[in-house]
Formats: C-alpha cells, structure tokens, sequence
C-alpha cells in the first residue's frame, strides 16, 4: 500500500499541475476575451443591419424594456454602414483628414523640436538643467483639465482656438516623448561622443549622425506612442474647437443614441481602428521599449 | 509583421481613404438638391380677372301684338338691322277677320241683355212705389182711428167719474134726520148704486187704458210697413259692368280692326336690331312679348360673368379690357359700371359694362378682365417660393452654415404672413424676409428645414 502510495504521489502532483495550468488558462483567456469582447462588439456590430441591432440595442438605445445583449456574429451581415460611411458621409473624411493633420503635425513638430530637446538634457551640461527637467517632468504629469483654462486663455490670445494650430502646436512641445527620447539618449555613452568630437565633429554632426541613429528606438517609441494618444485625442478638439469642418475623427459622434446611426457608428469606429492597429503592428517593439524607458526611473 | 509592409499598408490605407473622400464628396454632391433661389422684391400685386360675357341693348323695347293670332309669316331674324317701319312679321287675315265678327257678335249680345235689365227695372221701381203710397195711407189711418178710438174711450172714463161723484154727493142721512120711516131702506139702495158706479167708472179706465194701448201698437205697425215700403232696393251694377265689357270689347276691336286695316302687317316701331323673337310661325300669339328690339340710338351694355371668388377685386370704376370674340384689339378705356350676383349661379359675378352707341352691337361676345393693383409691398416672392401647410405658410430661405465641410448651403424653413397674392407673386408681412435673403423658389428633390442644397447652375 505504501509503495502504491509512493508511486502515484509524482503523478498526483503533475496531474495537480497540470489542472492547475489549465485553470490558469481559464481564467486567463475568459478575462482576455472580456477585454476583446468590446472589439469584437465593434467589429459584428458594424456588419449588422439596422433591424438587428435595433433588436439587440433597442433596451439601450431607445428605452425599450429588457437588456441589450450582443451576438458575436450578425445573423445578416451588411455591409451597407460601410457603404454609408464611404459614399455618403463626406464628413466623415473631412474629420479622418482633420485626425491625419493633427496627429502627422504633431508627430512632426515632436521629431523635429522633441528630439532636440532630449537631446539637450541627455547630453549637455547648462545651468538649472535639473530644474528645467524637474519642470518638464511636472508639465508631463498634470492632467490636461487642470491646464485647460490656462491652455484655452494662451490659445485664445494667440487666436489659435478654432484652428487646428492650437491643437497642434501644444502636441508639439509636449513634454512627453522629450521625456521618452531622453531615456534613449542617456544610455549613449558619454566616450564614444568625446572620441568623435576628438575627431573633429561638430555638435550638429553628433546629433545626426550618432545620436540620432542610436537613439532612433526611442525615437520611434516616442512616436508611436505620440500616434496612438494624438489618433485618440478628445480633450483637446473638444474644447478648443468649435467648427464642426475641423473635428478629428475621435469626436466623430454620429448620433449613437439612435439606432438608426448606431450601425454607422459602428463602421465609423472599426475605420478609426484600422490605422491605430496599424501602427501597433508596426511599431509593437519599440512600443514595449519606450513604455519601459517610462517606467524605469533615474 | 515586416515594418516596411506595414507602412506600405499605411500608405495604402491612407490612398483608399483619400480616393473614398473624393468619391463621397461627389456622390453626395450629386444627391443633394440643386435650388433656384430669388429675392424678395418691392411690388405691387396685379389681381387679374377674367371672365366672358356678352353685349346686351343698353335699353329694349318689345314688339306685341293682339293676344291669339296666328303668325303668318315672320320677316325678320334675330341680330337683324331693322330700320323704322320695317315689317317684321304678318298675321293670318281670315282669323283676324272671324275674330273681329266673333267680338261684334258678342257686344250685340250684351246690348240685348242690357236693354232686358233695363225694363225688368223700370217694372220694379213702379210696383214699389206703390206699394209706397199705400203703406203711407194706412199709417195716417191707423193715426186717426187710434186718435178716435181714445177720445171716445175717455169721454165714456168721464162720464161714469161724473156719474159716480153725483152719487157720492147725494149720499142718504144714515142716523135718519129727516125722519123718512124708509130712510134703513135709502141707504142700502145707495150703497148698491155706488158699487155699480164704481165698477162702471173702473171699467171705463181700463177701456181708456186700452185704447191707447192699442193706438201705439197700430201706428207702429203701419209706421214699419211704411218704412219697409219706402228702403232702397239693392244696388244692382249690372248695367255698369255691361258697359264696362262693352268698352273692353270696342277696344279689342279697334285694335283688331286696325291690325285688319294693316293688312295683317306688324313693323317696326323705331330702328334696332333684334335681339329676340319669341313667335313662331303656324303658332298662335300670346299675351306676351312678340319680339324684342334693342334700341340702335341707344349705347349697349357688357355683361360679363366672372368668378365669385374674385369679388374683391372687382368693383365698381374698375378698368376693364374687353376683347371682342374674334378680334384682337382690346377695348380699355371704359370702367366697371356695376358689379351684382348672377341671378342663376350664385358663385357667379355679373359686371356691366356701358358702352356708348357704336362700339359693340348687341349680341357680340367678349372676353373681359379687369386688372386691380394693391399697394405697394415690401418683400414680393414669386408664388412658387411659397409653400402652404395647414396652420399657415412659409418659405425656405438658403443660408450659409458651418458645418463639418465648412461653409454648407442649408435650406432653412421661416413661417411668413401673406398679405397679398395672386396666381403668380405673393406679399408677405414686413420684416419676415429681407431683400438679401435668398429664398428657394425651386427645387430639384424635395427638402425639409435643415436640407444641404446647392445653387442650380445657370
């Protein structure tokens, strides 16, 4: 009896494993599929037809009595949102166009005036660097609201409310991606820079030539970063932006609360995905890296 | 992923995207409604009104004849000329003639009769006048028999009073004075004699009573068979209303006689044209019109019939045109005369126009329109650009808005008052509409408030 013991107690514990392993998996693909399941709510919804996602929304939407609940796949798919968001909505692209300005521009401005910056606080001794840095890191951590009027009375003085400018030209000098860039650029060795000025470059040179390459993750990082918060951005169109001809696509709101428009909201959405996963795909790496240049603190 | 790739899926995407742009932009540039606008206008609105009608005779006078003759011939036709004299129809002789014997026969007749009545009369006033004297005498004899009777009546009253008063004078001693041994025997006679006497005398005034009594009911009694002898006897206008038939007939005659001298002939009394025969040949005449004769000294009248819906901008001293049917040139420059409702359609006006001696014969038909101009209006729209609904009405004004492509055309409805309209402009209300506005006055698909449209191109 011992000896049988003995010998199923290996087994037991694998099979334990094992069962436990599989658990784990449970657990971990049932919470995976309920932070997909907005996606995949997204993306069904945007096939449906109006009757059916009246049917399953109508408790949301409209007041009916019930639950809306949602089916992974339409029973009749169509593709007639898309059709409706392609061929019938004019606006819909002056708004995509509107987000493509804002978020290149930005993006633009950041690797032109951004990397310039990080530069400067990885590599150059000036007086009340730390502060400066101290300051910049302070900017990057207040929420926009607590800067919106502020921001607003700058713009309006400026007369740059109700133009894309004002959303543009705070991205640019934002303070994040220097931050980001900054990181990358410290890991530089300070020698391989002296050797090279040894050698008779000029600080420009430095810049381009070895900074630039060697930082280039991080510039990337910062990017892709950039891309998928300016893509995304609400705060700012909404408050500085009065002219409908200038929203970005993020504040595209067809009218959701009828469920005549839900299905055209839904196409409209799955567009707006597409060139946010794209740029996830793409940069997926350095994404992970500048997240972590983030995290890692001095 | 390869990076490379994934960028030029980005490119890609982004190409689709600026492909589909262009393509919505047309197609939605190609749904929307292509309007035609205009601007409110200063202007008067012209109340057109037309109507047709026809010229009557400014005044008429009938041709007649005698009542039941038989027509002939007829000579004339209706809208004819005729000038003074002219014959216009002829009647047939031999019924004329039998006529004209039938009436002679029949006064004759009533002569006859006349002359009866009048002797039956004289016959009657004889017997009564006899009957008169009579009655007279046998009063004045009841008078005098009744007047005898009483006097005789009352001498024998006094006789009997006197009679009895002797006695009572003469009455016997009844405690025997004079010594008569029969003087017991004296009184009793007297008493008896008294009582007799008193009855003759009571007797006697009642035969007095009676006589006059009786006198009062003869003289009344012949007094009424006096008076009843002497009433008038009852009008009698037999003969009045005999004279009066004879004269009717002699007229009648005369009449008949003088169409018989014509030879049967009837014509014109006066020039005119004819605008009504109301005989026909073979058929007898009747009391009535024979022909109507509209008087060519005189002007003629319009009348025209017109809408009744139009009534207020007709009235009288309204400038009308008349065109004439069939010719071209129309006629301004005279007014609306009077304006009343059409006796057989009540949703009719009828407006007369007088038009002096030569410009329309009667008869014609003409077309008719009077133009009446309102005021001056501030803000004049083409009747298109307004569109009406139950509670009012209201226009679509194009503005300029803001929206997600920038400056958009949008149709924008604004309810307006109408003051004023005809069937092509309307007058709205002041300060609904400025001279800058455009207002849609047509468009290519229907639009509601809030509508994109575009400008049609010229």
């Amino acid at each position: 009896m011992d000896i049988e013991v003995l010998k199923e107690w290996p087994t037991k514990w694998l099979r334990r494993a094992h069962v436990g392993k599989a658990a784990l998996w449970g657990i971990l693909a049932a919470l995976g599929l309920a932070a997909l399941y907005p996606v995949f709510f997204l993306i069904s919804g945007s096939f449906m037809g109006k009757d059916e996602l009246g049917e399953y929304l109508g408790a949301v939407i409209s007041g009916s009595h019930g639950y809306a609940h949602f089916p992974l796949l339409p029973a009749y798919p169509t593709l007639r949102h898309y059709v409706e968001v392609f061929l019938d909505s004019p606006g819909f692209f002056v708004m995509f166009w509107n987000s493509v300005k804002i978020t290149f521009g930005v993006l633009a401005g950041q690797l032109m005036v951004g990397t310039m910056a990080a530069w400067g606080f990885a590599k150059h001794e000036f007086p009340w660097k730390k502060g400066f840095f101290l300051l910049y890191l302070i900017l990057m951590l207040l929420p926009f609201q607590v800067l919106m009027l502020s921001n607003y009375l700058v713009l309006d003085k400026l007369s740059l409310t109700d133009n894309l400018w004002g959303i543009i030209l705070p991205g640019i000098f934002s303070t994040f991606p220097v931050f980001i860039m900054y990181r990358f650029f410290r890991e530089l060795p300070d020698s391989l820079l002296e050797s090279a000025r040894l050698d008779g470059a000029r600080e420009w040179q430095l810049f381009f030539y070895i900074g630039l390459p060697i930082g280039s993750s991080g510039v990337i990082a910062a990017m892709v970063l950039g891309f998928l918060e300016y893509w995304s951005l609400i705060e700012q169109p909404l408050t500085f932006l009065k002219e409908r001809r200038l929203f970005p696509l993020s504040i595209f709101l067809p009218d959701i609360t009828s469920v005549s428009q839900s299905g055209m909201a839904f196409a409209a959405s799955a567009i707006t995905f597409v060139p946010a996963l794209l740029v996830f795909l793409g940069g997926q790496d350095y994404l992970e890296q500048g997240i972590m240049a983030g995290a890692v603190k001095e | 992923m390869d990076r490379k790739k994934i960028i030029g899926i980005f490119g890609g995407f982004l190409a689709v995207m600026l492909m589909f742009t262009m393509l919505s932009r047309a197609v939605t540039g190609a749904s929307l409604a292509r309007v035609e606008t205009v601007r409110a206008k200063t202007g008067a609105i012209e109340h057109k009104v037309t109507g047709s009608g026809k010229v009557e005779a400014g005044k008429e006078f009938a041709v007649y004849t005698e009542n039941g003759q038989r027509v002939k011939e007829i000579s004339v036709q209706e809208g004819q000329y005729v000038a003074e004299g002219e014959l216009l129809f002829t009647v047939d002789m031999g019924e004329l003639e039998e006529q004209i014997l039938a009436i002679q026969q029949e006064m004759e007749k009533s002569k006859l009769q006349s002359q009866d009545a009048q002797s039956a009369k004289s016959v009657e006033e004889r017997n009564r006048a006899v009957a008169k004297n009579r009655a007279a005498q046998d009063y004045s004899q009841a008078v005098d028999n009744g007047n005898s009777d009483v006097a005789k009546a009352k001498a024998a009253w006094d006789e009997a009073e006197r009679n009895l008063q002797e006695l009572l004078q003469h009455k016997p001693d009844a405690t025997g004075d004079n010594g008569s041994p029969d003087a017991g025997g004296g009184l009793s006679d007297w008493e008896a004699k008294k009582g007799q006497l008193e009855q003759a005398a009571a007797e006697a005034k009642a035969a007095y009573e009676a006589a006059l009594s009786s006198r009062v009911d003869n003289i009344r009694a012949a007094a009424r068979a006096l008076e009843d002898a002497s009433m008038r006897p009852a009008s009698d206008s037999t003969s009045k209303q005999n004279e009066i038939t004879r004269q009717q007939q002699e007229l009648s005659l005369r009449k008949l006689q003088a169409l018989k001298e014509a030879g049967g002939k009837v014509l014109a009394p006066a020039k005119g044209v004819i605008t009504k025969i109301a005989i026909t040949t073979g058929e007898f005449t009747t009391d009535g019109t024979a022909m109507l004769l509209a008087d060519a000294s005189k002007g003629n009248r319009l009348v025209a019939s017109v809408d009744k819906a139009n009534e207020e901008y007709v009235s009288k001293g309204s400038q009308v045109s008349i065109t004439a049917f069939g010719s071209k040139e129309p006629i301004t420059k005279y007014t609306v005369a009077s304006v009343a409702e059409n006796k057989e359609d009540k949703e009719l006006l009828d407006i007369v126009v007088e038009l002096p001696e030569g410009v329309l014969e009667a008869g014609v038909r003409a077309e008719v329109e009077v133009v009446q101009k309102s005021g001056n209006f501030s803000s004049v729209i083409p009747l298109q650009a307004l569109h009406e609904e139950q509670n009012g009405y209201y226009v679509f004004v194009m503005q300029e808005e803001q929206g997600v492509l920038g400056k958009e055309l949008t149709a924008r409805r604004l309810d307006v008052r109408v003051q004023d309209k005809n069937n092509m402009y309307a007058a709205l209300e002041d300060g609904a509409l400025t001279g800058e506005q455009d207002i849609i006055s047509s468009s290519s698909r229907p639009i509601d408030d809030g509508s994109r449209v575009r400008v049609k191109e010229q």
